[in-house]
């Protein structure tokens, strides 16, 4: 027996759909973060209309907002590892692979950022304004410049080999999330923790083009620059916040 | 050719007034270049170092600890590196434009893979400075030499870390080893040979010290040369391309390449005398029964295709000596091969199914060893066989071997973090298997045989596990 191929069964290949770019939608959910962010400050900036600006302050200095900020700025970065893993698997099971890596990823960050705020709740430590900012920025600066940063960034980028049936595989892609949300901890958390002292959305869009600008594709001896350049980022930020400070 | 001196086979040397004139000014450079104690970097001691020594990068010497492996700057890199020797040692003999030989192992002639007599005769290192001790007194088998994959690889990377590609996978931040795929070339037979000779070669961080590695690696770039000549397009990549390593250089002090500058060999200043792709076997066929020819080549037509996983295994793997493990194969509905239009008129599920297998055979189908990690490495280079009978040895089974797994470079690419993705050809097994009725489309067994062991030899003491094992199809 032999199958022949019409032309009539031919179907248009997946890989132009989001079967092909199985990391679209996490790119699209850090859009919506970023759009809520915007649109947070800009109610905060807005005419003062008492009750509407109260809520807004109120959920801007919220642990939520701050998950918020993560979103934006963290799961562009997890979104590689997730497409990768992805397409090693099974077809059918891209999109459910993509949805377990991200979990993993963003509980992770979830609880580091809960861990951040019981700290600073345990402490009694503000943790805010421009005096806070110098110390984490300069704090950020040191870690950046570290040779176990360097070697943890690397590392980043070992991609495990998941199982692909029942709970192993389940359980498997949610530990490699997690796995890949403790190395961006590791690696961009001193960064992140900047945005303690002040949320404001300029400090976000800078730190965001800082971790972007490290993880882009190019020459590997501009490797070495990636990480100086963002250091000096950090150190002329903790220059100016600690400048507004002392004035 | 460019008017630029060649780089000449070693078995093709003039022998007929004794030891010829090429491996007479290797020996007299490699003496020069040991009289040339460290810190000297055009010493010999010096050079091996910048390949490996500690692995881990040493303020006071930031030379040391260059070589690149398992992934896309294998290439280039040790290109340059070979270059660097080669003007060493023209520099120290009075002779710039001596060129190295290369071991042409590839040739169908089995003298030709035994080490070249002069590095092994005589064997007193005082005397001879082509000899070290420790290296396996056997040829190279058949297996370790054969270039097949390695020339069939379609692109110079795949840049999704999975099977097929030649150059070995992307890397975008600096690692010595390890972090990537390792290309096919890379694989067989660069890892293979340095496997199956054995003492210093077998561990990439004393590797260069033994003389015959810059011979090995000739040979390696020749291959490079060969599958270009043969068609095949270098990456493209800015990345890759405008990547630089610097070295130690006897006239300037220091040379800086660029990985661009490094693409045409006579632009170098050399050429390789004979870039004739080797013989291989040919393919084993697939017996269709439920696919037209016809549309099974109109399906494999040569593009750049998204490897599709067709089965894994569930736990990572401990890969021991006879040890089999067990590879559950997707159900056949759920590929993405089932969406194929020559698969879709097929009469009744089991006509389906059976024209799925067809599809995935008739293509290019790749065992993959994911991560692999290991300590105490005592096995060099494993034999991997498919679908073995229970209870019988994977060695009494030769017709199913299908590939092997040499474990250069394996340990550092342990303490590196990554391990060793490393993708094996097992089209032709694959197919015999089903042209015997003997494919199973639920599961597929991989057995693991101690084919070579290293100089450590305590099997029982090493630590060795895969992540995982994969089977794409391309």
């Amino acid at each position: 027996m032999t199958a022949t191929a019409p032309a009539a069964t031919r179907r248009a290949p997946r890989s132009v759909s989001l079967w092909g770019h199985p990391e679209t939608w996490v790119y699209a959910l850090a859009a919506v973060a970023w759009i809520d962010l915007a649109g947070l400050h800009l109610d905060a900036a807005g005419p003062p209309h008492a009750h509407h600006a109260t809520a807004a302050v109120s959920h801007h200095h919220s642990t939520a907002t701050w998950l918020l900020m993560v979103a934006a700025m963290m799961l562009p970065i997890a979104a590689p590892g997730a497409r990768y893993l992805a397409r090693a698997g099974f077809w059918r099971r891209r999109h459910v692979t993509t949805v377990l890596y991200v979990t993993g990823f963003s509980a992770t960050w979830a609880a580091f950022a809960l861990a951040l705020r019981l700290a600073q709740a345990t402490l009694g430590v503000p943790g805010r304004g421009p005096a806070w900012m110098a110390a984490l920025a300069v704090a950020a600066a040191a870690w950046q410049s570290s040779r176990v940063r360097r070697r943890l960034l690397t590392r980043c980028s070992v991609a495990p080999a998941l199982p692909q049936r029942g709970w192993r595989a389940t359980s498997r892609t949610i530990q490699a999330g997690a796995r890949s949300g403790g190395f961006s901890i590791a690696t961009c958390g001193a960064a992140m923790s900047v945005m303690v002292a002040s949320d404001r959305l300029a400090l976000m869009a800078v730190l965001f083009a800082v971790q972007t600008y490290e993880r882009r594709r190019g020459p590997n001896p501009f490797a070495e620059r990636r990480w100086q350049a963002p250091a000096a980022v950090y150190a002329l930020l903790a220059a100016g916040a600690a400048a507004v400070a002392v004035i | 050719l460019a008017d630029v001196p060649l780089r000449r086979a070693v078995s093709k040397l003039d022998r007929s007034h004794g030891i010829p004139q090429e491996l007479k000014d290797y020996a007299d450079g490699v003496r020069a270049m040991m009289e040339r104690p460290l810190p000297d970097p055009l010493g010999w001691v010096y050079q091996a170092r910048i390949h490996g020594f500690r692995q881990h990068v040493d303020p006071a010497h930031p030379d040391w600890d260059k070589c690149q492996h398992q992934q896309w700057f294998f290439l280039p890199w040790h290109r340059m590196y070979v270059r660097q020797l080669e003007k060493i040692i023209g520099h120290l003999i009075g002779k710039p434009d001596w060129r190295i030989p290369y071991w042409d192992y590839t040739s169908p002639d089995e003298a030709d893979w035994a080490l070249p007599p002069e590095f092994a005769d005589p064997p007193d290192p005082d005397t001879n400075p082509l000899f070290v001790p420790g290296r396996s007194p056997d040829p190279l088998q058949e297996s370790d030499r054969d270039p097949a994959a390695a020339l069939a690889a379609r692109f110079f990377t795949t840049h999704d870390n999975l099977a097929d590609d030649f150059g070995s996978g992307v890397i975008h931040h600096p690692a010595q080893f390890g972090h990537r795929e390792t290309g096919q070339l890379e694989y067989k037979p660069h890892n293979q040979v340095h496997n199956a000779v054995g003492g210093l070669m077998e561990n990439p961080l004393t590797a260069a010290a033994d003389p015959i590695f810059w011979l090995h690696h000739a040979s390696i770039d020749r291959l490079w040369e060969v599958w270009r000549a043969d068609g095949h397009t270098n990456e493209t990549d800015s990345g890759w391309l405008g990547t630089t390593f610097d070295f130690p250089d006897p006239d300037v002090g220091r040379k800086t390449y660029k990985v661009s500058d490094v693409l045409s060999t006579e632009a170098l200043g050399y050429a390789y005398d004979d870039l004739t792709p080797p013989p291989v076997a040919a393919p084993e066929p697939l017996q269709t029964a439920f696919l037209a020819a016809e549309a099974l080549e109109e399906a494999a037509v040569d593009e750049r295709r998204e490897p599709e996983l067709i089965g894994a295994t569930a736990e990572a793997v401990p890969l021991e000596p006879d040890s089999t493990h067990t590879i559950e194969l997707a159900k056949s509905t759920t590929l993405r091969l089932s969406e194929e239009p020559v698969v879709q008129d097929a009469a009744g599920p089991e006509a389906f199914a059976q024209a799925i297998t067809e599809l995935a055979l008739g293509r290019k189908v790749f065992l993959q060893l994911e991560n692999v990690t290991g300590r105490n490495v005592a096995v060099g280079i494993y034999g991997i066989y498919l679908d073995v009978p229970e209870g019988e040895r994977p060695a009494d089974h030769p017709e199913l071997k299908a590939g092997e797994f040499p474990t250069f470079g394996l340990e550092a690419a342990t303490a590196d973090g990554g391990g060793i993705t490393q993708a094996i050809d097992i089209t032709d097994v694959a197919r015999r298997l089903y042209n015997e009725g003997r494919w199973n489309p639920d599961r597929l067994q991989v057995s693991f045989d101690a084919e070579r062991l290293t100089s450590n030899k305590n099997v029982a003491g090493q630590a060795v596990h895969a992540d995982g094992i994969r089977v794409y199809v391309v």
